[in-house]
């Protein structure tokens, strides 16, 4: 495992797979921060349920813009332009879970509750990794840690209010976590990933997308049967095991 | 490593994003003050909120910098 801590002028002078996975994962996370916004501003602002609501959509994605403009700093001063990121069409976003669009309340809740979720075990891997400065965004205390607690909460928060009132209401929150409970699990990535491997290697990740996978299965399982609604099967439907 | 030089974006970019959201963040601010008194009263936040978030959203860099 690489131990060093490389400063960005160290990387002239380190293996060039180091410099592309780090390039990489630079332009992926970015692509993830400004893809969140894209998904839900232009239908939730409008139409949250309060004015209080509309507030935390706007604050929400004035976060990830910021969390964006972080990550895409990192990379432009290592020569990755990911200004294009900004216009790109939501069909061509790294992953998945951010190709589509967020049009119900229901979907923004649980989108905070179990993606945003995801993202933080994402963003916990930077923390203490061998890229000095992207390690010190992440490390404690960290602005975007505390700020993606935050979604995280909301949309926790908000689900479980959801499913308490029961009948439609609950229907209609299940619904919306039978389809983010699998895009969540999909976006570890393999459990046999050689790329991840590479990050590990690199140590630029710590753990092996399946040991965070069922990290993150621990956590929210639990949480799910505590709000009375149904875990999903983890496996049915799922693109990427 | 000539790969590794500075993007020519990376810098106004980084400020122009800067100031949008403590433009932003001010509005929300501003916006939580005013609706917790009277929630509708945060109306022209809410507006001026839509207003920025709709450049982010459009993502036309070339205009903004």
């Amino acid at each position: 495992m690489f131990a060093d801590r490389v400063e960005q002028n160290d990387l002239p002078g380190q293996d060039p797979e180091y410099i592309d996975l780090l390039r990489r994962v630079l332009a992926i996370q970015a692509d993830c921060e400004i893809g969140g916004p894209h998904l839900y501003v232009d239908a939730m602002l409008p139409s949250a349920p309060t004015p209080i609501d509309q507030l935390v959509v706007a604050r929400t994605a004035a976060e990830e813009i910021d969390h964006f403009r972080k990550f895409a700093r990192l990379a432009g001063d290592i020569g990755v332009d990911t200004a294009f990121l900004l216009s790109r069409s939501n069909q061509e976003r790294y992953l998945e879970a951010f190709r589509g669009l967020i049009t119900t309340w229901e979907d923004f809740a649980v989108f905070g509750f179990l993606i945003d979720r995801v993202g933080r075990y994402q963003l916990e891997e930077f923390a203490n990794c061998s890229y000095a400065p992207l390690s010190r965004l992440l490390e404690h205390p960290s602005r975007i840690m505390e700020e993606e607690a935050g979604h995280i909460d909301f949309g926790t928060t908000r689900t479980a209010e959801m499913a308490a009132r029961g009948g439609e209401a609950k229907a209609r929150v299940q619904r919306a976590v039978d389809f983010w409970y699998l895009t969540g699990l999909d976006m570890f990535g393999r459990s046999d990933s050689r790329r991840a491997e590479r990050y590990r290697l690199w140590g630029l990740k710590r753990r092996t997308n399946a040991e965070a996978r069922e990290q993150y299965l621990a956590e929210v399982n639990p949480l799910l049967l505590g709000m009375g609604l149904t875990v999903p099967d983890p496996l049915a439907g799922r693109k990427y095991l | 490593m000539e790969g590794l030089t500075p993007t020519a974006l990376a810098a106004p970019l980084d400020d122009y994003l800067r100031q949008v959201v403590q433009t932003l963040q001010a509005a929300v601010t501003q916006g939580f003050r005013h609706a917790a008194d009277n929630p509708s009263a945060a109306r022209p936040q809410i507006v001026d909120c839509q207003d920025i978030l709709s450049v982010i959203m459009a993502g036309k860099v070339t205009d903004w910098i």
